[in-house]
């Protein structure tokens, strides 16, 4: 097979090595389970692995060593050797020095079974970082045999509970290897959902079964549902993406001098590579180290140089790989560094492109899209320039949305591919040095939202519901939309008269339409605006009665012809002689109060105050305060005072 | 207590107030015992429906005001459960199909087969075809009104259908040609005048001309919106005053509001302001088109005459767009950045031309 041949086909071959690495792994699992199967293994696996670990070494030595730390503290209980106690400290000296940025802190207490209290170490990082790798090598480091559960292996409830008994509680009887188990769970967030029973599961079983064994998971997203109960006991171990100047220089090493690690195969001494190239490599692949080899390795295999433009151009290395929404849209507006690869406009268009292909959730993007593009763009150009950019991002948007209606309604799938364009059309747009602020785009749901409430509650709702309570006639010349348009806003002046004149300044206005609660909670208000009304009747009058304000004139419709009163003018009675008799009037008594006899109820009762020394005493707060107050203690207390 | 609206409503021909002459050319069509498919369009709160109304009622008798709601129950090709209720009497059915959205089509396909397909037991006194009023036509689907389309022929012996619309132009030709139009426009601003003097003199209220003439102005030639304006008022305040104030639907000034702040200043901040605003009128219910419209009415107002052309053919090229798409708050915030872009340019030109 030539390589011509395989250039033209990368993908099927990195998928071929792909598959070589998988059968390489279970027939080291095999050996694992102490059947000889030497003759079998690959040896281009072998060499991988070797170079892995070498890169493992290099620059995830701070993981590295937290890693066997962990494995470390399981001695007491698998080996039976003491605890390195020096080890704490140095440990401690550690952390003071570097006030460490993302690894975790090793729990150094054993539980009461002498085993480290987070039991599980969960590796956590993007793929090709050599997660699976260093797991291995520590376990053998430290002396134990691995057992490995990967994706491939078959994992339902059952055959996983088997694994993981054998695996922590059994041990190689027959072969030639005596080492106590440690188990890796490999991929375990790819572990299909029903599979979280046991992990779940493995918590009761400690306590039941006692797991005896280090167990190392390794997946790609620590933040899967089924992951969430096993964090919490786990000791969580990141893999930070490496530098990509790092990884480069690491590459160059490799492809310049290999002889210092033993290769057996294949050597890369012989294939010529700057600095500049590599780190574009390390661009293209996203850091992955795994991926960075097989692309050094195929090119070395058809030529003996590395140019940035094989580079550029073979489409090895770039992964299928998901990124998240916030990632998706601050690569959107964000420029690529100027020195990087990327920077060049087609590769930048295609990038988007391809990322936004990938991500698939269109809409969500389209509308961060949208949030954002008003955020952006304040200083830097002319207004014109500004609004040429907005109307185009807008024309695009309403394109794409377009776009979608037909796709939709025709079911016509293949428009499908023209939609993720809109994303690269707004990087070109917008994109911008300044680190954007991406925000989750809620307005759309939030309005989603209200208007399902809306229409829940409202009178429209009563419309549309089977349990009307419209009279038919009513009914039948109301539509939905003739109903918020043109009824409901003088509908609610008119049940709700207006009781007190509002200025019209300071109302706020505000949008209200009538929900069914509000016409239930109109009831109150009508009736608080009564009680307020009838108080400020009552005021006046009282008022009035005091003569203060003058009782305005009834309005003439009310006024109504009574009969004036006829009062007997009281003349003065006179005596015979013309003199004024002064009428005795009889004072007016005054109401005496009536002091009750309370002997003559027939019961009553009278309270005795008195004042006792036998009864009273003065007690401090404090003492009160004291939990174990008692009156005699107090007595001696007073007595010492 | 009913609204006046619904008090008031004249229920037969020779009590209608205005498009007299209308009335009577309906009636004789009635007469004849028979009638073609009607489509029957015009403005919102001109009198479609009382004029169908009037119409059966004139045909079949007072039997149609005798109203019930039912409940029906469709099932879609695809096994989902449509509910849609209805109005009838026994003579004839109401429906709004666009109520259950997208499957409009198998609503006005069961429907009319069923009631079509029964006869009418006593043929010698009754008429040997039942109505079926649909509404909101323009709000079908295409699909819905070619499924219509060959019904109508088929079912013409035993049912009639009057169709219900605000605008002909969303209803396709093939309907259009099958059925009588029946334009029924909106009314003049002195015949709402008239008709609110004459419905206050019902109520034994005394509503002052010049009032009478200001709400009818305000009501935009809409007879529903006028009388119902009218009430209000009648509630904040009695007895009328002539310069009373007539309170506007609160969704228009709000619009208005907006359009004021599109005005006042064109930047990308404003622009999300205003974004704010239109998600609060989409979330009630307040139509994309007629926010559109409102919008554009207000917006132009203020500006210049060359400016206006231009402005509206925006409006029309994203309103054309809005009902073509999904969402429309895109098209809606297209449309005023657009008109941002535009304004800001020809200020920005005048003053260029100053110096």
């Amino acid at each position: 097979m030539t390589y011509d041949v395989l250039e033209r086909n990368v993908g099927s071959v990195v998928l071929l090595v792909g598959l070589c690495e998988q059968v390489a792994k279970s027939l080291k699992m095999s050996r694992l389970l102490a059947v000889s199967i030497d003759e079998l293994k690959d040896q281009i696996e072998q060499e991988r692995q070797q170079k892995l670990l070498d890169e493992a070494d290099r620059i995830t030595a701070e993981i590295h060593r937290t890693l066997l730390h962990w494995l470390k503290l399981w001695d007491y209980v698998v080996f039976g050797k003491e605890l390195n106690i020096k080890n704490k400290d140095k440990k401690k000296q550690n952390k003071d020095n570097k006030k460490k940025k993302y690894q975790p802190e090793v729990m150094d207490e054993l539980d009461k079974y002498n085993r480290p209290v987070q039991k599980i170490a969960l590796l956590n990082g993007p793929p090709g970082l050599g997660k699976t790798t260093l797991a291995h090598v520590l376990a053998e480091h430290a002396g134990y045999s691995t057992v490995e559960i990967n994706a491939s292996d078959d994992r339902s409830a059952e055959v996983f509970k088997n694994k993981l008994e054998s695996a922590t509680q059994m041990k190689a009887v027959l072969g030639d290897d005596p080492r106590p188990n440690c188990l890796i769970i490999d991929e375990i967030d790819g572990a299909p959902l029903r599979t979280d029973e046991p992990i779940g599961q493995k918590k009761k079983k400690q306590q039941g079964g006692l797991l005896l064994r280090p167990i190392i998971c390794i997946c790609n997203d620590q933040y899967v549902p089924a992951l969430r109960q096993l964090r919490q006991c786990a000791l969580i171990v990141n893999f930070p993406p490496t530098e990509p100047a790092k990884l480069a220089g690491r590459l160059y090493e490799v492809c310049s001098h290999s002889d210092e690690v033993d290769f057996e195969v294949i050597r890369f001494e012989q294939l010529k590579a700057d600095m500049n190239t590599l780190l574009a490599l390390c661009e293209k692949t996203d850091n992955d180290i795994r991926s960075c080899l097989n692309t050094l390795q195929f090119i070395q295999r058809k030529k003996k140089e590395l140019s940035l433009k094989s580079i550029q151009m073979s489409n090895v290395g770039s992964k299928d790989s998901n990124k998240s929404l916030f990632s998706l849209w601050y690569d959107v507006f964000s420029m690529p560094r100027q020195k990087s690869v990327v920077h060049v406009i087609t590769c930048r268009f295609h990038n988007i492109v391809r990322s936004a292909h990938a991500s698939g959730d269109y809409e969500k993007i389209i509308q961060g899209l949208c949030l954002e593009k008003y955020v952006i763009p304040n200083i830097v150009w002319g207004s014109t320039l500004i609004y040429k950019n907005m109307n185009m991002a807008s024309d695009w948007i309403c394109f794409t949305d377009e776009l979608y209606q037909y796709i939709n309604h025709m079911q016509d799938y293949c428009l499908m591919p023209y939609i993720p364009y809109v994303v690269a059309t707004f990087h070109l747009l917008y994109a911008s040095n300044q680190r954007p602020k991406v925000q989750y785009p809620h307005a759309q749901y939030e309005a989603l939202f209200g208007l399902i409430v809306f229409d829940k509650c409202s009178i429209i709702y009563n419309y549309t519901s089977p349990q009307t309570e419209m009279l038919p006639s009513t009914r039948k010349y109301l539509n939905e939309q003739c109903a918020v348009l043109e009824v409901l806003p003088p509908l609610m002046d008119i049940i709700q008269p207006t009781l007190r004149p509002k200025s019209r300044l300071t109302v706020v206005y505000k949008l209200r339409f009538p929900i069914a609660d509000q016409l239930s909670e109109l009831g109150k208000t009508w009736m608080r605006l009564l009680d307020f009304l009838i108080q400020l009747e009552k005021m006046r009058r009282t008022e009035s009665a005091s003569g203060t304000i003058v009782q305005k004139p009834e309005p003439s419709h009310k006024q109504k012809l009574t009969a004036k009163p006829i009062t007997e003018e009281e003349k003065p009675i006179k005596d015979f002689f013309g003199r004024v008799i002064k009428k005795k009037t009889p004072e007016p008594k005054q109401k005496k109060v009536e002091k009750k006899n309370v002997l003559t109820t027939d019961i009553w009762f009278h309270f005795k105050e008195g004042y006792s020394n036998a009864v009273r005493r003065n007690i401090h707060l404090a003492l009160l305060v004291q939990q174990d107050y008692n009156p005699r203690k107090a007595e001696t207390l007073k007595m010492k005072f | 207590m009913s609204l006046w609206v619904d008090k008031h409503r004249p229920n037969s021909l020779q009590k209608l107030d205005y498009h007299k002459e209308q009335a009577s050319h309906l009636k004789k069509l009635v007469n004849g015992g028979d009638f073609p498919h009607l489509l029957v369009y015009g403005p919102s709160g001109a009198g479609k429906k009382t004029r169908i109304m009037c119409l059966l009622r004139e045909l079949y008798g007072s039997g149609v005001e005798k109203l019930r709601i039912e409940q029906n129950t469709f099932t879609t090709p695809s096994n989902k459960k449509l509910e849609i209720s209805t109005i009838s009497s026994n003579y004839h059915i109401e429906v709004n199909p666009s109520d259950v959205g997208n499957n409009d089509r198998v609503v006005i396909q069961e429907l009319i087969k069923t009631v079509a397909q029964v006869n009418q037991l006593e043929s010698a006194s009754q008429k040997d075809f039942k109505v079926v009023i649909l509404t909101e036509v323009d709000r079908l689907s295409k699909d819905a009104q070619h499924a219509l389309r060959r019904t109508m022929e088929k079912y013409m012996a035993t049912c009639r259908l009057i169709l219900c619309c605000n605008s002909t132009s969303k209803v396709i030709p093939a309907i259009r040609s099958r059925c009588l139009g029946v334009r029924v426009a909106a009314p003049t601003i002195d015949e709402i005048a008239q008709i609110l003097q004459n419905t206050c003199k019902k109520e034994s209220l005394n509503l002052p001309v010049d009032l009478a003439r200001k709400i009818a102005e305000k009501s935009n030639r809409n007879l529903r919106r006028a009388l119902l304006m009218s009430e209000a008022c009648r509630v904040q305040q009695y007895p009328f005053s002539p310069d009373q104030e007539v309170t506007e639907p609160d969704w228009e000034l709000y619009l208005k509001e907006t359009a004021g702040l599109i005005i006042q200043q064109q930047s990308p901040k404003r622009l999300l302001e205003v974004r704010a605003r239109i998600y609060e009128l989409l979330t009630h219910c307040i139509p994309p088109d007629v926010i559109i419209r409102g919008l554009l009415q207000e917006l132009i107002t203020n500006c210049d005459g060359q400016l206006k052309c231009e402005v509206v053919e925006a409006a029309a090229y994203y309103e054309h767009r809005l009902q073509l798409g999904q969402k429309a708050i895109y098209h809606l915030e297209a449309f005023i950045a657009k008109f941002m872009a535009i304004y800001k340019r020809f200020f920005e030109e005048g003053i260029a031309d100053l110096f």
